[in-house]
């Protein structure tokens, strides 16, 4: 018997597996992936007018699929991929409906962008795969398979507009990205090798046993960390977000951000008690995030800038939380379900706030006001918006830090609320200034250069609803492990005063600015004149959109120049040595014979025919 | 046991034949010519076909003649030698109706078709030696009838090409003809899979074994392009596409690295080449020529020569897989074999199309590419995400599992050096598709009216609906685009696949337990 036998009795094996009920759960389970993924390959070939359609539909599986999910085991697909392996436990049915929410809003909205061009939809459908995949991957494979492919399809997405701000943008994008995606496959080789097992559930054992080395860990880690942007791995985020056009940016910051925070749930098992350092690296990272993006956020001019530092900022807390579950594993299930719900909260804030860009010129300019205001309230974990509930978790999971450490993680949370307003403020000023004072009745149809039917302002209203209403059902309906929500006294203080503050210093600023405005227009009108048009700007120092990613990019083409040098030089002393190789040529008379073989081609005909007819003759003669 | 000699025989036929054939042949017979090619490549896929089955159903193939005295030329079907017979016979198969469509208005076809059928029946003899030295007959038998192909165009930059091409190979054969006849007077003939024969030589032929090894390798390392002994392989761009395409994917290049994987461990066997202390210098060359060859494709803007240095550096994923003795990327190597085949076939069939079609040859006149050339550029981005290894391309199973294998052994540092692999491969090949794709109808460079008739119905420049798919595809020919989209789709298939019985790396995985723990 020869030994590769095994494989046909494998395939044959396959056969029982093929009986209708096993089929029926594979085909269950899978279809969330399936059905986007399909679409993604049939996209192209339909007419421009049903891609929209397509990618609403293509959305609903998983939203289906987190509500209700098959009853049985998850099967363990042994043919796909390196066996592929989902599971839906806690929280992961609440992370499906939250990025499924975000992502049915953003392709409503996304009507302009999807039938532009032949392949928009497909790179759309392709990330939705991708997105979903990651939140339900069960094993190490499966997971970077998903994250890789929904990075790698956003790319089209950013730079769709194929300005040079947007070509830039994609550039840090992509090498950031592919920078995270090698640290994050690093990690997972380690990590596979030592626990032995590509499944997540193998790893978390191999983590409890403390078999996998922190560092492949860390690595891991820190390539997650660029998807979810937390400082200092956050420079592609502003000047993606804004390039990109408005409902790509939505699903980028309300759901692809997001698969980084699912990388960390997956691969730190946080149940098994991951290495000690981990956990708080994590929270001071956070923090770090949610006050340095704060700080540069409100300096920036452009309302899609301001709303990426916001997402930074918000990455951070999620990045506290998770790193207070990995401190210990009793903690891990609270904190699991709290970024769970700060995940749905923030993606369908963040993505409401985002298409409130693209519905200014079409929804009237008080309307488009409120809603924002209303969405950054709940952003900043105002009473009675979903934010509230999902700080509330946050805010709870922080305080099960023993003594002291845990009160002032939460007031150190409650003054990132602080900021969080200030951002939500700088928003709505610039949003006010974008759009022109009330116009005539009638006067903001005629400025929408794109058609009025866009779906936008539909999808605007759909995620403010999910705004309104979402952390009040879907994670208690979703998990078994959802604190009762409190509405005492001091819960709304405490979710209140920040808010209050950050208006307060808000008000505060956007006075003083007048001010300062007001006295320089003074002066300058004496000389210019006309200096109305700058009236209500401040010039100070402000960083750039990305701020470090400036320095960086100089450094790296200088190095990059050098290296380019280095590398034609040796180009060029490999050419020198073939040049006088060719000199020895020319001395050396015998190795003419290669030149004059040449001319010897065209008789090669001749040649090889014999030479087959020999060769033909030969094998005759071998014949058993 | 030596049935089944005949089903060999048959194969080797199925490629002298139609050379023999092809040769005579007036130019003018293109439909004759076409017809044998065809048939020819054709009944190779079903001869492999049948001896994969057999091979898996238990059955041995063995052929045997005496060649001199105590010198027996053998070819056996082996399971490696299978896996490379049938990506051999199936990237024959596409490559050669690419080739027709390529050529369609070329002259000297019938000696361009004569040459590339031999070259292809001795990369089978090749793939099947059953000893090292029918496996040096058949590798020289390759040097010299791929010279024609290189020199195909025939002007002096191809002939130039040819001859550093030939310089390299014949001084390269000749190393390994030294070691052959060395390993000779030592040992006889020693069977390839038969690695106790140099195992009980150890103990006294220490030195002169490792010796042989470094001469064996170095040899064959000039065709698996191992830097310093790569520099024919950019030069030998000269070619026709279909002719990089083959010698970059099973021909010339698979044949070294093919050749460097049998002699670790079907002639030497990991446990003495461990003992030998000769795996970890080759695995640091091999590193090293992955690395070199991805920042020298860096700075190249011909479109074939970048990917010339890219299969420099592909080609030693195989090298670094066999000479790390774990079973888990000996099995990457393995299906790299396959992997890198497809891989690279598809990129070379791209930039033929580009070149020839829309006479785009370097990276710089890219823009736009993807607009006039979608079906094309579709297959080139497939491909080249493969190559950095993206999921879920083949190129990620077999970096997964180098990577697998090196940890599995403690050989960390092996990851480092496939992520420094995987970033400069991303750095060279993602602006390449950036600006195919993305890039400002500006910036799309006015190129004279396309080669072919086909694609002169294409306006330039035109916004892609979904209604005009259909005149797209006549982006070139389907001898062109056929194969392209066969290899460019398989790409992202075996990968999507891979825990299918009969992938590639389940394949290899097979290969390399027999490897490992000896036959059941």
């Amino acid at each position: 018997m020869s030994a590769l036998t095994p494989p046909l009795l494998r395939l044959l094996a396959q056969v029982p597996s093929l009986s209708p009920a096993a089929v029926g759960s594979t085909l269950l389970w899978t279809a969330p992936l399936a059905v986007p993924l399909l679409a993604a390959l049939v996209a192209p070939l339909l007419p421009a007018r049903h891609r929209h359609p397509l990618a609403v539909l293509a959305t609903l599986p998983a939203l289906f699929f987190a509500l209700v999910p098959p009853a049985g085991p998850a099967p363990d697909v042994t043919w796909l991929l390196l066996d592929l392996e989902l599971t839906v436990a806690d929280p992961r049915r609440l992370l499906l409906a939250a990025i499924a929410l975000v992502w049915l809003g953003g392709a409503v909205a996304a009507r302009d962008l999807l039938t532009a061009r032949l392949g928009t939809a497909t790179v759309w459908l392709l990330a939705l795969t991708g997105n979903l995949g990651v939140v339900v991957a069960a094993d190490l494979v499966t997971l970077y398979a998903a994250f890789a492919v929904m990075t790698f399809a956003a790319y089209p997405l950013v730079v769709h507009d194929r300005s040079d701000a947007a070509r830039r943008a994609g550039r840090v994008y992509m090498v950031l990205s592919v920078l995270g995606e090698a640290l994050v496959l690093a990690g997972m080789l380690v990590a596979a090798s030592r626990a032995g097992t590509t499944s997540l559930e193998g790893l978390a054992d191999a983590i409890a046993l403390e078999q996998v080395p922190t560092v492949g860990l860390a690595s891991m880690l820190a390539g997650f960390a660029v998807k979810a942007g937390v400082i200092p791995l956050h420079l592609w985020l502003p000047l993606a977000h804004p390039a990109a056009p408005v409902p790509a940016s939505a699903v980028l910051s309300g759901a692809m951000i997001k698969a980084g925070v699912v990388g960390w749930l997956s691969v730190l098992g946080l149940e098994a008690g991951p290495p000690g350092v981990l956990g708080p690296t994590l929270v001071l990272v956070g923090l770090v995030s949610i006050l340095g993006a704060a700080l540069v956020g409100v300096t920036q001019e452009k309302v899609k800038v301001v709303l990426a530092y916001s997402s930074i900022s918000q990455m951070g807390f999620i990045a506290v939380i998770v790193g207070v579950g990995a401190t210990d594993p009793a903690r891990a299930v609270a904190a699991a379900t709290a970024v769970a719900a700060y995940v749905l909260h923030h993606g369908l804030a963040k993505a409401t706030m985002f298409l409130s860009v693209a519905v200014k010129d079409r929804l009237p300019r008080r309307v488009v006001l409120a809603g924002t205001a209303f969405a950054g309230l709940a952003l900043a974990g105002a009473p009675f918006t979903s934010g509230y509930l999902a700080k509330q978790a946050a805010k709870d999971t922080a305080g099960l830090l023993p003594g002291p450490a845990g009160d002032q993680l939460v007031l150190a949370l409650s003054f990132g609320a602080i900021g969080t307003t200030l951002l939500v403020a700088r928003v709505l000023v610039l949003l006010a200034r974008a759009m022109p004072d009330p116009a005539p009745p009638g006067a903001a149809h005629t400025t929408g250069r794109t058609s009025r039917r866009s779906g936008s302002s539909l999808a605007w209203f759909g995620l403010l609803l999910g705004v309104a209403t979402a952390t009040y059902v879907l994670p208690a309906l979703l998990t078994d492990t959802w604190p009762a929500p409190r509405f005492t006294t001091s819960a709304l203080v405490a979710a209140t005063w920040p808010v209050v503050t950050g208006l307060g210093l808000a008000g505060l600023g956007i006075w003083w600015g007048r001010r300062l405005a007001g006295r320089r227009s003074d002066r300058t009108s004496d000389r210019a004149g006309d200096a109305s048009s700058d009236r209500d700007r401040v010039e100070l120092w402000r960083p750039p959109p990305g701020d470090l990613v400036v320095p960086l990019e100089a450094v790296v083409h200088t190095v990059g120049s050098r290296l380019r040098r280095i590398l034609d030089a040796g180009g060029r002393v490999g050419a020198r040595l073939q040049t006088s190789g060719g000199r020895l040529r020319t001395r050396v008379r015998p190795l003419d014979a290669f030149g004059r073989v040449d001319e010897l081609l065209t008789r090669w005909r001749a040649l090889g025919v014999w030479f087959a007819v020999v060769a033909l003759l030969l094998l005759w003669a071998l014949r058993p | 046991m030596s049935g089944g000699g005949g089903l060999l025989l048959a194969l080797m036929a199925a490629s002298f034949l139609p050379a023999a054939l092809i040769f005579p042949l007036p130019e003018a017979w293109e439909r004759t010519r076409r017809t044998i090619n065809l048939v020819g490549a054709g009944v190779k896929v079903v001869l492999v076909l049948v001896l994969a089955v057999g091979v898996f159903t238990g059955a041995q193939y063995e052929l045997r003649a005496t060649f001199l005295p105590g010198i027996d030329l053998v070819l056996k079907a082996d399971p490696i030698p299978v896996l490379f017979v049938f990506l051999s016979a199936l990237l024959w198969f596409t490559t050669t109706i690419y080739a027709i469509g390529y050529l369609a208005r070329g002259d000297h076809r019938s000696r361009f078709f004569g040459f590339f059928s031999l070259c292809v029946a001795s990369t089978v003899g090749i793939a099947l030696a059953g000893n090292l030295v029918t496996f040096l007959l058949f590798y020289e038998l390759l040097t010299v009838t791929t010279y024609p192909l290189v020199v195909h165009q025939g002007d002096e930059k191809a002939r130039a090409g040819g001859r550093i091409y030939l310089l390299y190979t014949v001084t390269g054969g000749a190393v390994l003809l030294l070691g052959t006849v060395w390993l000779q007077a030592l040992a006889g003939t020693v069977t390839f899979g038969d690695t106790a024969a140099l195992s009980a030589l150890a103990g006294q032929e220490r030195a002169a074994l490792t010796v042989i090894f470094v001469l064996l390798v170095t040899g064959l390392g000039v065709k698996a392009a191992l830097v310093p002994l790569h520099g024919w392989l950019p030069r030998a761009m000269v070619a026709p596409a279909p002719v990089s395409a083959l010698l970059h994917a099973v021909a010339v290049v698979k044949a070294g690295a093919y050749g460097i994987v049998r002699v670790v461990h079907d002639l030497y066997g990991a446990p003495l080449a461990t003992e030998l202390g000769v795996l970890t210098p080759l695995a640091v060359v091999a590193a090293f020529t992955i690395v070199y060859g991805s920042l020298r494709a860096l700075v190249q803007d011909n479109i074939k020569r970048r990917l010339a240095f890219s299969t420099v550096s592909q080609l030693s994923y195989i090298v670094l897989g066999a000479s790390i003795v774990s079973l888990v990327s000996v099995t990457g190597a393995l299906a790299h074999l396959v992997h890198q085949g497809v891989m690279k076939v598809t990129l070379f069939y791209g930039a033929g199309i580009l070149a020839r079609n829309y006479r785009i040859t370097a990276v710089s006149e890219m823009a736009g590419a993807g607009r006039r050339a979608p079906v094309t550029m579709t297959m080139m981005t497939i491909a080249a995400l493969g190559k950095i290894g993206v999921p879920p391309t083949v190129g990620f199973v077999t970096k997964w599992h180098l990577g697998l294998g090196a940890a599995d052994v403690g050989q960390d540092w092996v990851i480092l050096v496939l992520l420094a692999s995987s970033a400069l491969n991303a750095a060279y090949f993602l602006p390449m598709l950036s600006r195919a794709w993305f890039a400002r109808e500006e910036e799309v460079p006015d190129h004279p009216a396309p080669a072919s008739a086909a694609a002169a119905l294409t306006p330039q420049g035109v916004r892609i609906t979904g209604s005009s798919v259909r005149a797209k595809l006549r982006e070139a020919d389907l001898w062109l685009l056929f194969p392209a989209v066969l290899t460019g789709t398989s790409v992202l298939v075996l990968g999507v696949l891979a825990g299918l019985p009969f992938s590639p790396i389940d394949w290899a995985e097979g290969i390399a337990r027999v490897l490992f723990e000896g036959r059941p």
